[in-house]
């Protein structure tokens, strides 16, 4: 298992990417696995930033950890912020068309589609939100 | 993430390369909707896109609800095939004009 902690700042992004990356091909994950991973820890990753109430100064934990039969990997944020599920918005109706689409709550339905398991608790004053991918 | 803007006529074509995420889709936002002051036809060339976010898909939206508010067109064209996949699951191939690479 591999974990990298950041400041809870946005610019953080593309560091957290890297790790993502670095841990998913050296697992042999295939590309099209990679990309929707890439998108689902940006968007939890964004919104605890933005949500979670962490001051910059603190940090998010993210814990990767691969399992071999059947290969998946899960991942876990910590974060030390207010009670926040970063997962907990409806899903947009994607049946409208564009005039009527709104704007927001594509990237947590990105995640729900995507991921095979999700799981969120808050525990000793922690948020932990797991997410799993079979590839 | 870079945007090469391409004027021709009515038609403006933008270029981008690398990353739409949550730090460049403002930049592409302001690209999209500034090319609709001039254009009636506003075409996005994914060729060099590597990755596209939700944050990235918003800028996408808002393109095509200013191209109908402008009764102009968008186009999304050398799109891969990941991509299309992602733009299928949102629900954005019925909504978005798409031409796959």
């Amino acid at each position: 298992m591999a974990t990298l902690q950041v400041f809870a700042k946005k610019d953080e992004l593309n560091r957290v990417m890297r790790f993502i990356d670095c841990e998913l091909l050296s697992h042999d994950c295939p590309l099209n696995v990679l990309l929707v991973v890439e998108i689902a820890v940006e968007e939890i990753f964004v919104n605890i930033v933005s949500y979670s109430g962490c001051p910059p100064g603190e940090t998010v934990s993210i814990d990767c950890a691969f399992n071999e039969e059947p290969k998946r990997i899960t991942l876990t944020f910590c974060d030390g912020g207010v009670p926040f599920n970063p997962l907990m918005k409806p899903d947009p109706d994607i049946s409208l068309d564009a005039e009527s689409r709104e704007i927001g709550g594509l990237g947590v339905f990105i995640v729900k589609q995507n991921m095979d398991d999700i799981a969120y608790k808050y525990l000793d004053g922690k948020n932990f939100l797991t997410i799993t991918k079979h590839f | 993430m870079e945007v090469n803007v391409v004027s021709d006529g009515t038609r403006v074509t933008l270029g981008f390369t690398g990353r739409i995420d949550t730090n460049t889709s403002s930049k592409a936002q302001t690209e999209i909707v500034a090319a609709f002051q001039t254009a009636k036809e506003v075409v996005l060339d994914f060729a060099n896109v590597s990755y596209i976010s939700s944050a990235g898909l918003r800028a996408l939206l808002i393109g095509q609800k200013t191209a109908a508010s402008k009764q102009a067109s968008m186009k999304v064209i050398n799109v891969n095939s990941m991509i299309v996949s992602l733009l299928d699951s949102v629900g954005f191939s019925q909504i978005l004009t798409i031409e796959k690479s």
